[in-house]
Formats: C-alpha cells, sequence, structure tokens
C-alpha cells in the first residue's frame, strides 16, 4: 500500500514537472506570436519594404563599385607611354615600329649615326619607366644608318599611372 | 512460478514502474526543455532582429539620402557595358576615330577562347606573376577586340588617351604600331619615324607638329572591353 501511494505521489509530481515544462513553453509561445504580430504591424511593413529596397539597392550599387574598382586597378595607359617614348627620341633616329607584349616592348627603326642610336639608348635608360633597355653590339658596328631593334621593359607603375603629361578627361 | 510471482510481486511492480517512469520523464523533459530552448532562442532573435530594424527604421532619411545619391551617379557606375549595348559602343569607337582623325577597322576575338581566358584567369589567380596582362585581368567578363588604325601619330594618341579616358573602361592589352611603308616609301628614303617629333624633343602635345604625312601610321591596339 504504501508502495502504491510512492508510485503515485512520484507520478504525480513528474505530471506536475511536465505540465510546469509545457506551461513555460506555453507562455514563451504566446511571447513569439505576440512578437510576431506587433512586427507585422501595417505602418512597420512599409518601413521594412522601404529598407529592403534601401539595402537591395546598396548591395547592387556596392557590387558595381567592386567590380569597377578591380577593372580600375588593372587599367593601362599607354598614351603617357608614347609620349614619354617618343620625348626620348632624338634626332637622327626614326622609329618605324613599336610591338609590345605584356610590359615588354620592342622598337625597330633606323638611326642616322651611331651616337644618335647611343643617344637614343641613353636616353631610354634614363627614364624610369623603361628598364633592361638592351640594345645588341651587331646595331652598333655600323657607324651610320644604322638599322636598329631595341628591346626593353616597361615599368608596370608608369602604366598603370594617368598621372602627367596628358590632360585628363 | 505462482510463488516466485507472490513473493518478487513487489519488486517486479517496482521495477516495471520505475523502467516506465524513468526513461518517459527524462524523455518527456528533454523535449519540453528542447522546446522552450527553441522558442526562447527564436524569441532573442527576434528581440535583436526588432532592434536592428528599429535603428534602421531611424536610419531610413539617411538611407533615402544615400540611394538619392547613388541614383544620381548611376551613370558613373555603368562604366562597363552591357552585351546589348556592343552595337552602340562600336559606334561611338568609329566616332571616336572619326574625331581624332583616324581611320578604324575592328575585329572581334573568338569568344570561346575569350571564355577559355577568362576561365583560367578565374581559376589560377594565385600564379600572377607568371602571366601577362590578359590573363591577370581581375573582372572576368569581358570581350577581346583587335582595333586598327590608320592615322598620323598624334591622332592615334590621342585616340588612345580619349579611349583610354573615356566613358567606359577599354583596357589596351597590346600595341603594335608600324610605318605605312606603302604610303610613305621605303624607310630608308628618309620620310622619318612614326613619332612625330624625331629630332624634335618634347614638341609631341602640339598637334600643329604633325609631321609632312599625317596618315602614316597603322596601328593594332588589342584591347578588352569590360562587360557587366
Amino acid at each position: 500500500m504504501a508502495a502504491i501511494f510512492w508510485e503515485a505521489a512520484i507520478l504525480f509530481a513528474v505530471v506536475m514537472a511536465m505540465a510546469f515544462l509545457f506551461g513555460i513553453n506555453y507562455v514563451l509561445s504566446l511571447n513569439e506570436d505576440i512578437a510576431h504580430e506587433s512586427r507585422a504591424n501595417a505602418s512597420n511593413s512599409e518601413k521594412y519594404a522601404l529598407i529592403g529596397k534601401y539595402e537591395s539597392d546598396f548591395s547592387d550599387a556596392n557590387s558595381k563599385i567592386s567590380d569597377l574598382l578591380s577593372v580600375a586597378s588593372d587599367q593601362l595607359y599607354w598614351s603617357n607611354l608614347f609620349i614619354r617614348m617618343s620625348r626620348a627620341v632624338p634626332g637622327g633616329v626614326d622609329v618605324i615600329s613599336i610591338s609590345t607584349k605584356d610590359y615588354s616592348a620592342v622598337l625597330t627603326g633606323e638611326a642616322a649615326t651611331r651616337d644618335d642610336l647611343v643617344a637614343f639608348k641613353d636616353a631610354l635608360n634614363s627614364d624610369s619607366c623603361f628598364s633592361n633597355v638592351d640594345l645588341p653590339l651587331s646595331d652598333l658596328v655600323s657607324r651610320d644608318n644604322i638599322d636598329f631593334e631595341i628591346n626593353l621593359n616597361i615599368n608596370k607603375d608608369c602604366l598603370k599611372s594617368n598621372e602627367g603629361i596628358l590632360d585628363k578627361k | 512460478m505462482k510463488e516466485f510471482w507472490i513473493k518478487n510481486k513487489l519488486v517486479i511492480v517496482i521495477a516495471v514502474y520505475a523502467v516506465l517512469i524513468i526513461p518517459g520523464s527524462y524523455f518527456s523533459a528533454r523535449l519540453f526543455l528542447g522546446r522552450i530552448i527553441d522558442t526562447s532562442d527564436r524569441i532573442q532573435e527576434s528581440i535583436m532582429d526588432d532592434k536592428l530594424q528599429e535603428s534602421k527604421i531611424s536610419d531610413i532619411p539617411r538611407m533615402e539620402e544615400i540611394s538619392n545619391n547613388i541614383g544620381k551617379n548611376r551613370d558613373v557606375m555603368a562604366s562597363m557595358i552591357e552585351e546589348s549595348m556592343e552595337i552602340g559602343f562600336i559606334k561611338s569607337l568609329e566616332t571616336l576615330a572619326d574625331d581624332t582623325g583616324n581611320e578604324i577597322s575592328l575585329s572581334v576575338d573568338d569568344p570561346e577562347k575569350d571564355k577559355a581566358t577568362q576561365k583560367t584567369a578565374a581559376n589560377s589567380k594565385d600564379k600572377q606573376a607568371e602571366k601577362g596582362i590578359k590573363d591577370s585581368l581581375s573582372h572576368a567578363k569581358f570581350v577581346s577586340l583587335n582595333i586598327t588604325l590608320s592615322g598620323g601619330y598624334e591622332n592615334m594618341v590621342d585616340f588612345v588617351h580619349k579611349l583610354e579616358n573615356g566613358k567606359y573602361y577599354v583596357n589596351i592589352i597590346s600595341v603594335d604600331s608600324r610605318k605605312n611603308q606603302q604610303q610613305s616609301g621605303s624607310v630608308n628614303q628618309g620620310s622619318g619615324g612614326i613619332f612625330i617629333n624625331s629630332g624634335s624633343s618634347g614638341q609631341t602635345e602640339n598637334p600643329s607638329s604633325e609631321g609632312d604625312n599625317p596618315e602614316n601610321i597603322i596601328t593594332t591596339l588589342s584591347a578588352v572591353v569590360y562587360l557587366q
């Protein structure tokens, strides 16, 4: 008899504990529903929609700006380099062709005298935008009317810089 | 058997009770506690969201102002052409060539080749040092264009300068410029190089200093036109 009493008491305690937990859960669910309802309030929902639209606009703009920044960082400005190159050409030197591949260039042409050609090479060497200016010794063997070919490297920073020489838009 | 039952009835009943009630209580309690924790988390999230939304609502005037500014500057951000704008862009290049006194012809590289280059660029960004200009472009969507110009040196530089600083981003990857010997005669006839200031250093900015034959350079620009 005592055992049945204790069993019933334990069962009752367990049921009460479950009921307590269920009650807490129920109250919390009610709170959650109320919070949802207050958010669904008509005037706020318009504002939320407006916020959503602005956020979408901002996200779109940020994405475009990010694209533009990456494109701008790759942009090369050859026109300034042509001006620099042409300034280095002394009298008596005719450049017949310029061909570039990545950050290197090949210039071919004709020099009236060896001194003119050396002056051209020196002028290119003294320009910080050019490096490794290579004029084969074979091109310096003749004294005048020299057909030459100069290989050089172009400074990446010079090519990416849009400052100086030509007017900006 | 009957005797065993009579002797151990109490123990058996308590054992069966314990076996049923302990796991039953444990799992029910876990279930309810789990639901309570979930609901509580959702409420906390909801409270945080509300606070965030409230701060955003108070920011609406500022957001509106920024949005208006974005709207005003939308043209500036449209610096990459859409695929539907390609024809218009080509026409703008022709107009630019006319304005700068060049004759122009255009050709487009094989799009499949471009896609392969773009794939390479997208897949192997870690090998920058080994790659050429085109392979290391950050923006993977572009069309390769070969622009052939015929005109004077000053005209060519003017075209390139305006192209580089134009509304749309066009990146010139390589340049091949050579004197048109068919027009100018033999190189050895001393008709001048491609630079107009040969022998007169520092005069390049002045268009009036063009050589005798302004139509003496053929330039091929290999360029990429970025797409949105």
